[in-house]
């Protein structure tokens, strides 16, 4: 009767991991797409991993009897089994997780592009201008998204071209202007770049047309 | 860079040796931390197991003491092959800190031996006994403080560095936070080795007394570790404010950036912790004669927590860094969350699972607790499944503590000393979230087999003896 219980409650657990499964994959089509909940492949696939892995938790919880362990060797070829498992499966993840090294710009590179240099500043974790501002859409929120900042740079202070608007206002930060809709939060960043480093950027957001 | 260590590099030698001697110095000094309490719990109570838990756990330590010593002289000396300009630089500024840290050393030791050696002899003034305890948990404790400022200076120096006084670079904007994450961390990460070692001598025992005996210290191990580990998420908050309070490049570089797939490895880590010390007391609420009643109430307390996980560990985005850009033929729809539920990504969603986790971990506790009234305690008479879950927390505690070491260190960048000192080394560069996570594992389980020594040497090979 008990094994019988035991069957059914795993069959049970398997058509709830079964059914979870089949509502991450179907839910993303069968929602209407401007509720804007429609998530892409790589969190299906994320959401579907954490489903099973769920699933093989609550499995665990089923009682157990308290048995005493058999045998010293045994037990200590599971003990280390257990912990290599953990471990091997936690850098499998890491492993998993998707990932693309890019190397960053090196201390006095020189080879590369203004435009090039300049997008590395951007991005540059220490210059941190992503932190604030996006570039269609990727980046932070806080100040204007500058794709196309090139185009409208130019329409920002009449008779002032776009890349001295550009410039200036990276030197001046929200002193020289402030953009309608956004906290004037911009610091100057005269004194942390160097003139070479600001023409580059310069050169970089004047291209985002 | 002087010398290179082929074939896996300089950088990746000084990684595993140091982070070993860290988790070793985590143990000796946590661990007397909860020796001391359970000798003084002993003499309050007078329930002779804790004076037995707290002797046996120090003979681990003493073992432990020699290794750690092994691996901080290798770590030294690999320090000063390729990194020993920079070893230099440092060893000069901090140079006072390094002589006290050198007398104190020795002192420690000593106290370690008075105190293990003087466990007899002092059997009848327990008094002193626990004050010499006190003395060894103090020193070790100043220990830690010394090196913590180095470790700390390195990622957070004064203004001016190059002109800072020795207090000042002391007193750095990270050091008060990670002495007070270090300090918590410490004993938890004690609990749960004891624990581990409680687990395999449960499993090894061959009489009823001792498998009573290894079920309560095993008990008592994890609940130290939960007790503290509970503290943790809120000492990691103090941290990263003060992180991001001197630079907030570095708190963006960790949370928003190249750091970012670390700290949802972090978040599944903990998640781990929690989940497996929780599941450890589904099963020693069974050991208590009226506890199986409360079995459905935790396991609507599991659901939340694996809700809360879900939330925790889901990413803003799937991309490494900022800079990245989508696989080729793939949208960055497909790889971003989609924004009407950016608001999972975001922190006020992580704390917010991360609270509804440690108070659905205090509801288990309060369980247990109530549970302890329904009938006595059978030690003993417990699923072989609670000592190796007992395994399983320790080997993500490891990990957990050997990948926010990395973190901690890769946060400085492409500096030795964050914006003072460049590191002009081939390994100057972060490492992917792949390639840490797999140096972590090793690390993990080098320790694991440095543990397994400790059990060895210290109680089958001795208890052979005495047979």
């Amino acid at each position: 009767m008990r094994l019988r219980g035991l069957v059914a409650a795993r069959r049970r657990r398997l058509g709830t991991a079964i059914l979870l499964v089949v509502a991450v994959w179907a839910l993303p089509g069968l929602l209407p797409e401007d509720l804007g909940l429609s998530f892409g492949i790589a969190y299906q696939l994320f959401f579907t991993a954490f489903t099973v892995a769920a699933v093989a938790f609550f499995e665990l919880l089923r009682p157990a009897s308290p048995s005493p362990p058999r045998g010293g060797r045994r037990a200590l070829a599971n003990v280390g089994l257990v912990y290599a498992v953990t471990v091997g499966s936690l850098v499998g993840v890491g492993q998993l997780y998707p990932q693309f090294e890019v190397p960053r710009l090196q201390p006095g590179q020189t080879e590369l592009s203004p435009e090039e240099r300049g997008k590395a500043i951007f991005w540059d974790g220490q210059v941190a201008c992503f932190a604030c501002h996006a570039i269609a859409g990727r980046g932070g929120k806080r100040a204007p998204d500058l794709a196309g900042i090139g185009a409208r740079a130019a329409t920002r202070k009449p008779g002032v071209p776009a890349e001295e608007y550009i410039r200036e206002h990276i030197k001046l930060g929200s002193q020289y202007a402030s953009v309608p809709g956004y906290p004037p939060i911009m610091p100057p960043f005269a004194q942390r770049l160097t003139p070479a480093q600001i023409e580059d950027v310069v050169a970089f957001l004047a291209a985002l047309r | 860079m002087p010398i290179d260590i082929p074939p896996l590099g300089a950088r990746s030698v000084v990684w595993i040796v140091a982070e070993l001697h860290l988790l070793l110095a985590a143990f000796i000094l946590g661990a007397p931390i909860f020796v001391v309490v359970c000798e003084w719990l002993g003499q309050r109570t007078g329930d002779a197991r804790y004076e037995r838990l707290a002797k046996e756990t120090m003979k681990a330590v003493t073992i432990a003491y020699s290794l750690t010593a092994i691996a901080g002289a290798a770590f030294l000396i690999l320090l000063v092959g390729p990194y020993q300009r920079f070893t230099g630089q440092l060893m000069v500024l901090f140079a006072p800190v390094f002589g006290l840290y050198a007398a104190l050393i020795f002192l420690e030791n000593l106290l370690m031996y008075v105190y293990w050696y003087s466990w007899k002899p002092l059997a009848r003034h327990k008094g002193w006994h626990i004050t010499i305890g006190l003395a060894l948990n103090v020193t070790g404790t100043v220990v830690m403080l010394l090196m913590n400022a180095v470790g700390s200076f390195m990622l957070t120096p004064p203004e001016s560095a190059q002109t800072a006084s020795l207090w000042e670079a002391i007193n750095n904007a990270s050091w008060s936070g990670l002495n007070l994450h270090r300090f918590i961390a410490n004993i938890t990460f004690g609990g749960f080795v004891v624990a581990l070692f409680a687990a395999i001598m449960f499993l090894t025992a061959r009489t009823d007394e001792d498998r009573a005996f290894y079920d309560w210290m095993g008990f008592t191990g994890n609940f130290i570790g939960v007790a503290t580990v509970m503290a943790l998420p809120l000492a990691g908050y103090v941290l990263a404010k003060e992180l991001f309070v001197y630079d907030a490049t570095i708190a963006t570089f960790m949370m928003a950036d190249k750091l970012s797939g670390f700290f949802v490895m972090q978040g599944l880590l903990v998640s781990l912790t929690f989940l497996g010390a929780n599941y450890y007391m589904w099963q020693s609420i069974q050991r208590i004669e009226g506890g199986p009643r409360f079995l459905p109430v935790m396991r609507t307390s599991f659901a939340v927590m694996i809700v809360a996980t879900a939330v925790w560990i889901t990413p803003q985005n799937f991309l490494p860094d900022l800079t990245s850009p989508p696989p080729p033929g793939v949208s960055l729809a497909q790889v971003a969350i989609p924004e009407r539920a950016a608001f999972i990504g975001l922190m006020m969603a992580k704390a917010l699972a991360v609270t509804a986790t440690i108070l659905f971990t205090f509801l288990t506790y309060m369980l247990y607790r109530r549970a302890l009234g329904t009938g006595r305690v059978v030690w003993g008479r417990i699923s072989t499944r609670a000592q190796y879950a007992l395994v399983f927390v320790p080997a993500v505690a490891v990990y957990t503590m050997a990948l926010m070491g990395a973190i901690r260190e890769l946060a400085r960048q492409d500096w030795h000393v964050y914006r003072v000192v460049r590191d002009t080394t081939p390994y100057w560069y972060t490492p992917s979230l792949g390639y840490t996570t797999a140096m972590t594992g090793v690390v993990t389980l080098l320790f694991f087999l440095l543990m397994a020594f400790i059990f060895w040497i210290g109680f089958k090979l001795e208890a052979r003896g005495d047979a």
